[in-house]
């Protein structure tokens, strides 16, 4: 389920392919403000959209996410990629908005079903919260309760946005469970999080999250504190509840293998910035940019011997994010001098495939 | 002769139920396995968590008192080192943390870090160790800018260099690795994978590797043994393990790493 | 879990020996003699020393030890040397008086410290957050006289709105009575609560300021609970564990401000009767009051470990390594 991928600029909402580019050459200005975005057929409005969405430091004006635009339709997954510290986590915890508001100063739009959530009070993000949009995290060790049973857990869940009654509640809680594939649901809710392993806890984080059927599921780093095999599981089990439900997922990681497994499409973040956008298999095979070719390298794959190439250096603590350039373009091996100081278009590389640089690969 | 000898190890771990203690189980952690290392080169030890990899580890580091068996370092029983001899035995054999933000101090600088152990067990003088220092960090491949640093303000990739520098300043023969990459980003996981191929060639540095990552172990070791509920269940030359995994249990690990051809979605 | 517990009253008794012969020891070494305090002008050395004889305090130390400990087990603690009655009749009139006082000071500083401590981490580096602190320090640091001596002063007297001393009217009955009760109840316990809530409250700030970065109140968070309740079912209730754990450590300054609480409300409970034996050179009714709040003290302490056990999953009774 390849989705084709259509440009969409400021004010230009139905923005046919043919007249892409055009509305984008015009100036520089313009065209840094291009974006990729999934055209998703069918869908009069994608369930989440993302317009130049900026999020900032309130005390120091220090930039975190720059102009962050995409889409994402029903019953898709979506990866999110980069290292540590390129802003995937701040974005979905901004996107569910748990991030403290007056830490942060927000700019852009984010359409939620085609409204824009940015300007919704507190009590309807409340109930908007874990109903249609969940979130399950990186540590399943640390994010359950350690003195509630896990029966008690998930059933919160239900109660604060179904109007059922305890024992209701508590049957539903044993059905989500079982939908997350744990073996003995009816004995795992009387258990307290400790009793339990890794992936099972992340098993009941997703019963959590799936509780109340929500449409799209924020998945940060799922797997990455977990055993291969479990973590097969659990990325099995994201895809069949997708078939289940038609949930969407944003799914976070710095594997691309893991992305390869589960994936429509994905986008690849760098220093705050989106850089690259493609459908899973296109962005694999033939990535554009040089950090994302530089991070397929470095994946030690099963055939492989010997050194690996890296990608020199580390990602820059936000404070030093180059957004006047190119952001990766003091790790880039292909760098040109413009690319320090312009920062790159959006362009389009053919098949819905988006990338920003100056020299694509 | 091989450089470690492991022969019939079992650790066992007694364990008892919350509120009513009944009776006293033991628990085993290692249950009787062995293995030899050459000089020179590397033993992947792979497996799930709770399989006893890490307790393999810690009990060649003689940090743990095995229930049984044997560990013989080039040719003399360590199981039997008392005192001094213990202590110069430590020297030859260190280890490198999974997490090396709780394994340095946060009080003490870089420099300080590395220096430490030349501290207690080298006649250095004091502008020595710290000469030597600087010569470890360059050799992991940090600047010396770093040397007055403080670990907090290292990235998780420079702080596992620290570790792996301060785990080298006392020069060991025997370096037993404890997921050292598994808290570090993919990218910086092929940084760090390159240093200890490097070091393993320049120094010709014997590893216990231990590693959940099959792909990993795979470019850095010469034998790779795989751990299940504290057996090992196999034991190979890296190659054939990977040409032909003879234990189901192996190729069921190999069949879940997730691949860049994605085959789940079909 | 029985095996601990017996452990536990094990240790408990054992405590509790140690505190019977120390306070036995104190005593006795004190440099003035009992017998000097009852003695009038009148009696003759003869009575005296039949005085003497008849509490016993002509023989060895260690014979009257002895002697103690057998009555003890047996359960007598002695006669009074002043009033002549049982040392165990004069306890039971008395313990209830204190246990109602600690048991509505501690319940009282427990809520009044948990309330004030969570609204502090919630308002962290505000003027509330500040407030708390500077009302903490202060009722950390308060000497118990003298705040119970202001109040006596103020609320006793210049406006006499509370009653001076004592436990209850007399002659009042029914509804009428425990309001009486309460009023009479009210200075003492004002007193504790005061001094003793900065612990409770102090201890829940630090415990909540920790968990409000845990992951799993982000998880109740992204559930779509509003931040007072998430605060309350998964801040407060994590944070209450180690806040009741130091309520093992409290009681024994809590009984120490109790003995000083009663003596200045001339509150009729325990603490007043060893004020009181002090004065009487009293030795059988001291070491029967030491003992009895020795033996509160340690069992309230079995009752928190409990409590903690109950409150804390992850504990493994006798799991070890």
């Amino acid at each position: 389920m390849l989705n084709p991928l259509a440009l969409v600029s400021e004010g230009a909402d139905a923005c046919a392919d043919a007249h892409v580019a055009d509305a984008c050459v015009p100036d520089a200005h313009v065209a840094d403000t291009c974006v990729p975005a999934a055209h998703v057929p069918g869908t009069a409005a994608p369930l989440l959209e993302l317009r130049e969405y900026s999020l900032r430091l309130r005390r120091d004006g220090t930039g975190l996410l720059d102009k962050v635009s995409f889409r994402l339709g029903t019953g898709e997954i979506v990866g999110l990629i980069g290292e540590s510290g390129c802003g995937k986590t701040l974005l979905a915890l901004s996107l569910i908005r748990l991030l403290e508001p007056n830490l942060f100063t927000v700019a852009g739009q984010v359409f939620w079903r085609g409204e824009d959530i940015l300007a919704w009070p507190e009590k309807r993000l409340i109930s908007w919260r874990g109903k249609e949009l969940a979130m399950i995290f990186q540590e399943p060790m640390t994010s359950l309760n350690p003195v509630w049973r896990v029966g008690a857990q998930v059933a919160e869940a239900i109660r604060l946005h179904q109007p059922v009654g305890v024992k209701e509640a508590a049957s539903l809680a044993c059905q989500a469970l079982r939908q997350a594939a744990v073996a003995a649901p009816e004995r795992l809710m009387r258990q307290y999080p400790h009793e339990l392993s890794g992936g099972l806890r992340q098993r009941v984080m997703l019963a959590i999250a799936m509780a109340n059927r929500p449409r799209l599921i924020l998945a940060d780093e799922p797997t990455t504190a977990l055993d291969v095999s479990i973590q097969a599981q659990i990325l099995e089990l994201m895809l069949r509840l997708r078939e289940e439900t038609g949930a969407s997922f944003l799914l976070i990681t710095h594997d691309l293998a893991v992305v390869a497994e589960v994936c429509d499409r994905a986008l690849v973040m760098y220093a705050g910035r989106v850089v690259e956008a493609a459908a899973t298999r296109d962005l694999l095979d033939t990535p554009r940019h040089w950090y994302t070719r530089g991070l397929l390298a470095s994946l030690p794959g099963l055939d492989g011997e010997g050194r690996l190439p890296v990608i020199p250096g580390a990602v820059p603590a936000p404070a030093q994010y180059n957004w006047r350039g190119c952001g990766f373009a003091g790790r880039c091996r292909r760098a040109l001098p413009r690319c320090g100081r312009e920062p790159p278009p959006w362009s389009d590389v053919g098949a819905g495939h988006w990338v920003r640089c100056h020299a694509p690969a | 002769m091989p450089l470690l000898e492991v022969e019939a190890l079992r650790k066992y771990y007694r364990g008892r139920g919350r509120w009513r203690p009944g009776k006293e189980r033991l628990i085993p952690a290692v249950d009787g396995i062995s293995f030899q290392v050459e000089e020179g080169s590397a033993l992947g030890l792979v497996g799930e968590s709770g399989c006893g990899k890490t307790t393999t580890g810690r009990l060649i580091l003689r940090l743990e008192t095995p229930t049984a068996g044997s560990i013989r370092f080039d040719g003399q029983d360590i199981l039997a080192l008392r005192g001094e001899r213990l202590r110069s035995w430590r020297q030859q054999a260190q280890m490198v943390f999974q997490d090396p933000q709780a394994s340095l101090h946060p009080a003490m600088t870089v420099g300080e870090a590395i220096a430490e152990p030349l501290a207690y067990h080298s006649a250095l003088s004091r502008r020595e160790r710290e000469e030597r220092a600087r010569e470890l960090l360059a050799e992991v491949g940090l600047e010396t800018v770093y040397f007055h640093r403080f670990p907090q303000e290292l990235s998780g990739g420079q702080r596992q260099r620290v570790g792996i520098a301060r785990a080298l300043s006392l020069n060991p023969r025997l370096l037993v690795a404890d997921e050292p990459l598994s808290a570090l980003d993919v990218s910086i996981q092929a940084q760090i994978l390159n240093l200890f191929i490097d070091l393993k060639e320049r120094r010709r540095l014997t590893y216990i590797f231990i590693s959940h990552n099959l792909a990993v172990v795979r470019r850095l070791c010469d034998q790779v043994g795989v751990m299940y509920e504290g057996r090992l269940v196999e034991l190979q030359p890296v190659g054939d393990l990977f040409r032909a995994p003879g234990h189901p249990y192996t190729r069921a690990l190999l069949r879940a790493i997730p691949r860049l051809e994605g085959r789940r979605r079909e | 879990m029985a095996r601990y517990l017996l452990r536990r009253v094990l240790w408990g008794m054992l405590t509790l020996f140690l505190a019977v012969t120390l306070t036995f020891l104190i005593l006795r070494v004190m440099p003035s003699d009992p017998v000097s305090v009852m003695v009038d002008s009148r009696m003759t050395r003869g009575d005296i020393e039949a005085l003497t004889r008849e509490f016993g305090l002509d023989m060895p130390l260690t014979t009257q030890y002895a002697r103690y400990l057998a009555n003890l087990c047996r359960g007598q603690l002695g006669i009074s040397f002043a009033t002549r009655q049982p040392v165990s009749v004069l306890l039971a009139e008395r313990l209830p008086w204190t246990f109602l006082l600690n048991l509505s000071a501690l319940t009282l500083a427990l809520a009044l410290g948990v309330w004030l401590g969570q609204a502090a981490a919630k308002r962290r580096d505000t003027w509330l957050d500040w407030l708390i602190h500077l009302l903490a320090a202060l009722g950390g640091s308060i000497f118990v006289p003298s705040l119970g001596l202001a109040l006596l002063y103020l609320l006793g007297v210049k406006f006499p709105l509370l009653p001076i001393g004592g436990t209850h009217t007399p002659g009042v009955v029914g509804l009428a009575y425990a309001a009486d009760v309460a009023r009479h109840l009210l200075l003492p316990t004002a007193v504790l609560v005061l001094v003793t809530w900065p612990h409770y409250a102090l201890h829940m700030r630090a415990s909540l300021l920790e968990i409000l970065r845990a992951d799993y109140l982000r998880t109740a968070r992204s559930k779509g609970m509003r931040e007072s309740r998430a605060l309350w079912r998964h801040g407060v209730r994590n944070a209450l564990i180690p806040t009741v754990n130091i309520s093992g450590l409290l009681l024994g300054s809590l009984s120490g401000g109790s003995i000083l609480a009663e003596t200045i409300f001339s509150y009729p409970g325990v603490g007043r009767l060893i004020y009181e034996a002090v004065g009487r050179l009293d030795y059988p009714v001291l070491q029967g009051a030491f003992l009895t709040l020795a033996a509160i003290v340690i069992l309230l302490g079995i009752l928190t470990d409990l409590l903690y056990i109950c409150l804390e999953p992850r504990i493994r009774l006798g799991a070890e390594r």
